[in-house]
């Protein structure tokens, strides 16, 4: 009995590695393989690029405390390969991304290759001129006329890769129903300025412009580096931001926004407030905290002139806030500059801006940041 | 008339109103002490430059929910008591709708409600949009004598008011959907000393036109035939009524936004409670019992450091009341 049972796990081992395909088994490399540069990631935490033998994987994941979400997608870089079907693949032959956030289209314009995107969510709200133009010409497709994506344009437009949120939709049903590759794109959960940035890397992978991600992304972690400095402003709070509904709504203590303006020396006010949420203020609460407050951080959609007086006749209490009395309101009007897509792109310029109003600079020509006058 | 009956209550109420009024200038996320609240409304100066600021924006907090709750009470009843029915008020009969539609077809059409003409635009649009339901309402009257009917009719307005409000969004760009959006979750916060001004002396006068309507009204309660053996007028009080109702419905929609159920849900409460059934005791009654829900509504919001929206606070007051007439009136319909 002891051996029929030794014979039948020898033989269950051998099965089991008898499926299993070595790599040896694979085919040899030829002149027709890509040559991919290596990535390197230093900061994003919710991509991994795997490169191995014969693909690329990579890997969009959650971390931390948000809602558990993977997605892979492989780049076969030895050309005999052939991967399994039911895996996801991208194909350089043939790139037709549609993107549920116009976020994408900047990191998609920064490596040139617009010429990619078929059908978009949000087309009509596209602030980049250039984008815009380029887009309505080669007659990319709104994916969005309400919040929701339209399956039946998203079908129509016939992507061969949505990149999409992880939360809200169904992926696998879009796969399911049209054979549309989907990826999972979350940049905006990443906990730092860089990890959003760099994000490009992801990009270029995608797009086959490696290089040129990885050349950015240097350009402007090197600038972002240099430009975040031991300051003597250490002392100096601000608030962030205009209520809505009689609400502030301030970026919590960890947000991208708040270790952006901190990188450029400021303290915020609200800093002890733990969470990863915005932090919900009364109109009382800010109002006394803007007494004391030195600088004020704005990001608003306001007409073009918009100055220190069209702030205070939006609410009289303004003019009792230290940052209004010192003139130290640093506005970015976001119906001027594409702040929420071109600036998650442009982070060393943003903490130029910033330094430069907070009078840390000379000689800067601010894009998206300026003190209010 | 039997005022004496209801002096306990009305001492109850003012007393209750004062109580709340000092609730709502004490009560906040900045805490200030009496001596600091009083000084600064004489006149003096405190160490924060922003507390007299916060102390004003109470204040006129205060008085807007005084005068929205109290004009919404006055409107609602007038309604219940022309269409005989308790339950129609100015949300119910689609006035509110009217105004919302007015006051969309201005914002979502552009305009700011910041500048004077932007104001002055809304609050014309409001009262067109409120008054052209009324009458259109009064003139259905004239076919349809079932008051459940009426209702559902009012309903459907407020239906179609909102289908149209939808598309005029979809049409709008961000601003001012977002401009709509906050003024449609309902506020008594954010009217300037003008705007206060405004507002006040629009429901006082209306107040006071109101007082015409009180003879009618004690004859409407026993019904239209009985009011015209009274020598009423009655077309000259349908016009008074629409007139009144209308503007005040619409001039507290524009200012506070479309505020749900007190307009309904006081008149009655205050109809339980008041011995006298004379509208000239029982019109200021409910004015002051609507300014009382309404300050109630407030301190609730304020409590919520501003959270909770005021349509949510009245709708959890509201809702439990209406669904309490309703089973009034099953039982009542069913004992015959």
């Amino acid at each position: 009995m002891k051996t029929k049972v030794l014979i039948s796990g020898w033989l269950l081992i051998g099965l089991f590695f008898g499926c299993i395909e070595h790599d040896k088994n694979l085919p040899e490399n030829s002149a027709n393989d890509l040559q991919i540069s290596p990535i390197q990631i230093k900061y994003a935490k919710g991509f991994e690029i795997n490169f191995r033998e014969q693909y690329i994987e990579l890997i969009s994941k959650s971390f931390g405390e948000n809602q558990p979400f993977r997605d892979s997608i492989y780049l076969v870089t030895n050309a005999q390969y052939k991967l399994p079907e039911n895996l996801k693949q991208i194909d350089y032959q043939e790139i037709r991304l549609a993107c549920q956030s116009t976020t994408h289209l900047s990191f998609i314009q920064q490596l040139e290759s617009l010429n990619s995107v078929c059908a978009v969510c949000g087309l009509n709200y596209v602030m980049n001129a250039e984008i815009s133009s380029k887009l309505s010409e080669q007659k990319a497709v709104e994916l969005c006329q309400s919040e929701n994506v339209e399956k039946e344009a998203l079908y129509a437009a016939n992507p061969s890769l949505f990149l999409m949120y992880p939360f809200g939709i169904e992926e696998n049903k879009i796969k399911e129903e049209k054979g549309i590759q989907t990826f999972l794109i979350a940049e905006y959960l990443e906990e730092s300025i860089l990890g959003r940035l760099e994000w490009i890397k992801l990009f270029g992978l995608l797009l086959n412009k490696v290089d040129e991600a990885n050349a950015y992304f240097k350009m402007a972690e090197d600038l972002y580096l240099t430009s975040k400095r031991e300051t003597n402003l250490n002392e100096q709070r601000f608030i962030l931001n205009l209520p809505y509904n009689d609400l502030w709504h301030m970026p919590a203590a960890n947000s991208l926004i708040v270790q952006l303006i901190q990188d450029a020396g400021l303290s915020y006010f609200y800093s002890s407030e733990k969470g990863t949420e915005n932090q919900l203020h009364s109109n009382e609460e800010v109002w006394n905290d803007g007494v004391l407050a030195d600088y004020w951080i704005i990001m608003a959609s306001r007409p073009k002139d918009f100055d220190l007086e069209d702030l205070i006749n939006e609410q009289s209490v303004y003019a009792t806030f230290k940052s209004v009395k010192d003139k130290k309101v640093i506005f970015c009007n976001t119906a001027e500059v594409d702040y929420f897509c071109e600036g998650v792109l442009e982070p060393h310029v943003m903490l130029k801006d910033l330094l430069f109003a907070s009078g840390q600079m000379e000689g800067h020509s601010p894009k998206y940041f300026f003190l209010l006058k | 008339m039997k005022l004496k009956n209801d002096i306990p209550l009305l001492l109850l109420l003012l007393i209750g109103v004062f109580g709340l009024f000092c609730a709502n200038l004490l009560i906040g996320d900045v805490k200030m002490s009496v001596d600091e609240v009083m000084t600064i409304l004489s006149g003096g100066s405190v160490t924060n430059d922003s507390w007299s600021y916060i102390v004003e924006s109470r204040l006129y907090r205060t008085i807007t929910a005084i005068f929205a709750g109290g004009a919404l009470g006055v409107a609602g009843l007038i309604l219940q008591v022309y269409f005989r029915n308790p339950l129609a008020g100015p949300g119910v009969l689609g006035v509110t709708s009217g105004a919302s539609l007015g006051v969309a077809v201005v914002i979502l059409g552009g305009l700011s409600m910041g500048t004077f003409m932007g104001n002055l635009g809304i609050v014309a649009a409001g009262i067109i949009g409120a008054t052209m339901v009324l009458i259109l309402l009064l003139f259905l009257t004239k076919f349809i004598h079932n008051a459940l009917t009426v209702l559902v009719i009012g309903l459907m307005f407020g239906y179609f008011t909102s289908g149209i409000i939808n598309i005029l969004y979809l049409a709008a760009n961000t601003t001012d959907t977002r401009a709509y959006v906050l003024w449609g979750m309902g506020s008594f916060e954010g009217l300037t000393s003008f705007d206060l001004i405004f507002f006040i002396s629009v429901v006082l006068l209306l107040c006071c036109l109101s007082l015409l309507l009180i003879k009618p009204l004690n004859g409407l309660v026993v019904g239209n035939d009985y009011a015209a053996s009274l020598g009423i007028n009655l077309k000259r009080t349908r016009t008074l009524i629409v007139l009144v109702t209308g503007v005040l419905a619409a001039i507290v929609t524009v200012f506070c936004g479309p505020i749900s159920f007190i307009g309904i849900a006081v008149p009655q409460v205050m109809r339980l409670v008041i011995k006298s059934k004379n509208h000239l005791v029982i019109l200021p009654l409910v004015f002051i019992g609507g300014s009382f829900l309404a300050l109630i509504a407030d301190v609730s919001v304020r409590l919520s450091s501003n959270l909770l929206p005021l349509n949510t606070v009245t709708a959890l007051i509201g809702a439990p009341i209406i669904c309490w007439i309703i089973v009034k009136m099953n039982r009542k319909n069913a004992q015959f």
